[in-house]
């Protein structure tokens, strides 16, 4: 009688586990997408690893926290000919406002790379870094914003 | 998940570096017949409009083109090969001189966008064209991914 009992709790954990880990490859945080891309791009040594990414991880979060604040003028969804002259002003000088900032801290991060990474490494994640930041522009796009190509 | 994550990331970085090459003077001038079009559509321009908006926006493109110029040759452009056969003092001062160009690229559009712009049109269309010029930059990414096999938006 306590066989079979043993037997289908087995199972249950088995599955619970299951998807579990299923969940968890599915609710990976931007950070860890991120990580994991560079990760493949970059071939770091597990020294390189463990001293590069508490730093990008840190960077990477107030890149975020600085995109976070845009004032959403690239969607044509917003309808810029019913806003004030005060108001439009306001979001155009937020917009190169968070410009300068992304630019300030790309200007702090990256000589602290440069002490952890080897050059060539940095390079090679400026570039990466850049193609990101267009990827993340196409991908984040509303689709009939998007001009047709031919 | 992940590895089609990956792979898109690649695929875009692959197109972004074709791309990315150096530009014949007519690929150049097709580009910028594109950009006048879709801005002129964008902006919804009046005749008088347009007339003292395009002589401000030729200086504008030209301030921009000549930072660019000096960026063409610059890290984006190296391709992963090229970056290997450089010294590390080189790939230092190819960092820092990016930081340089990137500033001063910069400081032209809070010249032109917060002044020189609004001189000829009205606060609403001056935020129309940045957001027509980050649209176009969209467009042209879009279009550089289409013109490559396998490496469309959807990255199967």
């Amino acid at each position: 009688m306590m066989k079979p009992l043993g037997t289908i709790l087995l199972i249950a954990v088995v599955f619970q586990l299951k998807a579990q880990t299923a969940t968890n490859v599915n609710s990976s945080t931007p950070f860890e997408i991120r990580q994991n891309a560079l990760r493949a791009q970059l071939q770091l040594t597990p020294h390189e690893d463990s001293v590069f990414f508490p730093v990008y991880k840190l960077y990477f979060e107030s890149i975020s926290e600085i995109r976070s604040q845009n004032p959403g003028l690239m969607t044509r969804a917003m309808n810029l000919d019913s806003l004030s002259d005060e108001k439009v002003t306001a979001m155009l000088n937020l917009q190169l406002s968070l410009a300068q900032s992304e630019a300030n801290l790309k200007q702090e991060y990256f000589p602290k790379f440069l002490t952890l990474l080897p050059p060539k490494k940095v390079a090679r994640l400026y570039q990466l870094e850049k193609v990101n930041t267009q990827n993340m522009k196409l991908v984040n796009s509303p689709k009939q914003d998007i001009p047709e190509t031919k | 998940m992940k590895t089609k994550l990956i792979t898109v990331c690649m695929a875009i970085f692959y197109c972004c570096t074709l791309f990315s090459q150096p530009l014949t003077d007519s690929q150049k001038q097709a580009i910028m017949a594109k950009k006048v079009a879709f801005i002129t559509n964008e902006l919804q321009l009046t005749p008088t409009e347009a007339q003292t908006f395009w002589p401000v926006y030729n200086l504008y493109q030209a301030e921009i083109d000549a930072v660019r110029k000096n960026r063409a040759a610059e890290l984006l452009t190296v391709k992963q090969d090229s970056i290997s056969n450089l010294s590390n003092a080189d790939i230092q001062k190819l960092i820092d001189n990016e930081f340089t160009l990137q500033q001063q690229e910069l400081e032209i559009k809070k010249k032109y966008f917060d002044g020189e712009f609004e001189k000829v049109l009205t606060l609403q269309k001056v935020v129309k064209l940045y957001r027509a010029e980050q649209l176009f930059k969209i467009y042209l990414l879009k279009e550089s991914q289409n013109k490559t096999p396998g490496t469309t938006p959807g990255g199967k």
